[in-house]
């Protein structure tokens, strides 16, 4: 039963890719549309966060980083390049409680491959990502920061995407049934911000702790991404080998269980 | 019939669905986990054990009163909702002329749905792009709007951009709900060409309606729904003679009676207004212009003495063929008589009579579609019906007017109680009308003439 559910979702991807590149490009054309900078605003978002954060980060409670010897602009970079997986991470799962139940139409009224609009809003998301990750790349040019690394981002981003991916797919279903979700989702989505190496350096860390930020889902790609880009070194490969393992088991998961809950959405919705 | 060797587009097999009602969306939730070992909802049936076999070219039609379980089983049948028992078999692309537009994003363009919808309908990009052009130019939109959100559409246009999509993915078979028109004026009659030429290129045609005139006249089956389980089903007349009777049997209960006949919504049902709607702004459609009723000596008939005449004037603007007039005698309980069609008798209200112009039905049964008949009966024209010595018994009697397409199918306009009469009778036959009879003497069989 299981596996008919995750064959028949991933048919339903396979099938419905036209559909699949639309949804994205309106999902994005949606949260600019109607604003005065449009796609501008994918630009500037995150160099106001980024600004925010250094600013308090850097000059109000100076972490660990920014008072070792570390400049103003590099310290900058290394917390924009947490904090764009963050925001990637926490958009996509923020949105997602509500990706089924804000389209009611398409569970009672016509016949839609439901499972494709976490994947939409995943994509559209990314996309938001790769404008930061390419301003985050030219900073790093500019610092004099250019590694061979660089070329291994993908393999360091592509799990974060398929667990997000993932946990859309879960908590888009059980969102329709259980409508305090959103709820839910803001606090530990904070807790995950500032239980990550975002504004401290995980070896300022005792062991212990360490080892237990560790189970936060966003620490190893952070850290990863960091090694490779900034610091120019080859990350751990058995964390990540870990961590794309887990990362698929979730994206499968997510994609059973939505399919297996999708037969009671249109009795609630 | 020949087609029933083919393999059934449509197969149902004691097609059920339960409504589940749930006092809160978390105990659904619940139910998936726990499997049957313990509900939690109540339950509704909205359909109980349906089966079918619609064959390629078939026309379902479906009757049934209001809550009888129609639209759940369409929505069965075009699979946006699964059924709780049975088994449903389709074979072709299903279109669903239900719920028009219910797809559409209101933020964004017409062109936008357009792709977006189309798209959902399971069309790619490239076979968008090729019928782009078309679902325009059919929809009828001002290019000007094509680029406007569609949340600034009227819902006209609303409706005429999503059966113009709809329409446009080439489907096997289509769902209809309701009637077999959309849209208003000159839209609805064209989406009934559109209707009418997928029967005439051999689709499967499901459809629900109220207008049981239209069951007869174009379906191959019939089922008839009540109260989620099906009633009677087979040809056609003998449902809807079977409905129509439990209707009239309804209707002498009741009070006020349900009329078994519903408007197409373009014609005012007001019966103290027979005249067309002033405030018709579309463009012009085929019209009746006056209805004359002369009923014997000032709306007395003395039954089997006098004539009943029915004089209906209509309007054809240019572009369509000449329409067809359809009288209908009712009592004052609104069941249907007697009845009349121009396109029954083969008689056709073009005052400029041609060869050939009375087969216009036939044409267009062919595929040939309306265009090709466009102007051919262009004008003002008059008919008059008449039933010499009425033999109707005494009563109150009211004439109800149909204008028609010139096939006898799409209702232009439906005048309610156009004009009424009264009969009076000087002999003490009862029933409704006298037949004509003869009485032989002798008694058993056939042994002695009078």
């Amino acid at each position: 039963m299981a596996i008919h559910f995750f064959v028949a979702g991933l048919r339903n991807l396979a099938r419905h890719k036209t559909l699949i590149k639309q949804f994205s490009i309106r999902d994005l054309q949606a949260r600019t549309r109607a604003t005065f900078l449009g796609l501008g605003w994918l630009i500037l978002a995150p160099l106001i966060l980024l600004a925010i954060y250094t600013t308090v980060f850097g000059q109000v409670f100076p972490s660990r980083w920014a008072s070792s010897h570390q400049t103003n602009a590099e310290f900058a970079l290394i917390l924009f390049t947490g904090l764009i997986l963050f925001q990637f991470f926490s958009e996509a799962v923020a949105r997602s409680p509500s990706l089924v139940v804000s389209q009611p139409s398409y569970v009672t009224k016509v016949v839609f491959p439901l499972e494709i609009l976490a994947l939409a809003s995943a994509l559209a998301g990314s996309v938001q990502f790769f404008a930061s990750l390419a301003m985050l790349c030219i900073g790093l040019a500019w610092a004099g920061l250019v590694h061979w690394t660089w070329i291994l981002a993908p393999v360091v981003i592509a799990p974060l995407f398929l667990l997000a991916l993932g946990v859309c797919w879960l908590l888009s279903a059980l969102g329709v049934f259980v409508r305090d979700m959103a709820q839910v989702i803001g606090m530990v989505l904070t807790g995950l911000l500032f239980l990550s190496p975002i504004f401290y350096p995980l070896d300022a860390l005792t062991p212990a702790l360490q080892a237990a930020i560790l189970w936060n889902p966003l620490t190893i790609p952070i850290e990863a991404l960091r090694d490779v880009l900034i610091w120019g070194r080859i990350p751990s490969l058995n964390l990540l080998a870990v961590y794309w393992l887990v990362a698929a088991a979730v994206a499968a998961l997510g994609l059973t269980v939505f399919n297996g809950l999708r037969q009671g959405f249109a009795d609630v919705i | 019939m020949s087609y029933k060797t083919q393999e059934p587009v449509v197969q149902a097999t004691s097609l059920g669905k339960r409504y589940e009602l749930y006092a809160r969306p978390i105990d659904r939730l619940k139910q998936i986990v726990l499997g049957k070992r313990q509900t939690l909802f109540k339950e509704i049936w909205a359909l109980r054990n349906v089966n079918l076999s619609v064959y390629p070219g078939e026309v379902l039609g479906i009757v049934g009163k209001n809550g009888a379980g129609k639209s759940t089983l369409l929505q069965l049948l075009c699979g946006t909702l699964p059924p709780t028992t049975g088994q449903l078999k389709t074979n072709g692309r299903v279109a669903a002329l239900l719920e028009l537009g219910a797809g559409f994003n209101p933020e964004f363009s017409g062109r936008d749905n357009i792709y977006l919808n189309a798209s959902i309908l399971g069309l790619d990009r490239r076979q968008i792009d090729e019928r782009y052009d078309e679902i325009v130019s059919f929809s009828g939109l001002d290019p000007v709007f094509i680029e406007q959100p569609v949340k600034t559409y009227s819902s006209g246009m609303y409706v005429r951009l999503a059966f113009a999509i709809a329409t446009s993915v080439e489907p096997d078979i289509l769902v209809i709900d309701e009637a077999l028109s959309v849209g208003d004026g000159d839209f609805s009659r064209r989406s009934f060409d559109k209707i009418m030429s997928f029967k005439d290129q051999g689709k499967t045609i499901l459809f629900c309606s109220h207008a049981l005139y239209q069951v007869e006249a174009i379906c191959n089956q019939a089922i008839w729904l009540h109260q989620g389980q099906v009633q009677a089903q087979g040809s056609p007349p003998d449902v809807v003679a079977q409905y129509a009777d439990f209707l009239a049997r309804e209707a002498s209960l009741s009070v006020r009676p349900a009329p078994g006949l519903k408007t197409q919504g373009i014609a005012a049902s007001d019966p103290a207004a027979p005249a067309p709607p002033a405030n018709d702004l579309g463009p012009a459609l085929p019209r009746v212009r006056k209805v004359e009723v002369q009923a014997g000596n000032e709306g007395l008939i003395r039954s089997g003495k006098d004539d009943l005449r029915v004089t209906v004037g209509v309007t054809c603007p240019p572009g369509y063929a000449a329409p067809s007039v359809g009288v209908v005698v009712v009592d004052e309980g609104l069941k249907n008589i007697c009845s009349a069609g121009s396109h029954i008798d083969g008689v056709s209200l073009n005052t400029a009579v041609e060869p050939g112009s009375l087969m216009t039905g036939q044409h267009a049964g062919a595929g040939a579609g309306a265009g090709a008949q466009a102007g051919a009966g262009a004008g003002a024209m008059a008919t008059t019906l008449v039933w010499p010595k009425l033999s109707l018994l005494k009563g109150k009697y009211h004439i109800d007017i149909y204008l028609l397409c010139e096939r006898g199918i799409h209702v232009y306009e439906h005048i309610r109680q156009a004009g009424s009469f009264q009969v009076s009778q000087d002999h003490l036959e009862v029933g409704v009308v006298s037949l004509s009879h003869y009485w032989r003497s002798g008694g058993h069989g056939s042994g002695h003439e009078a």
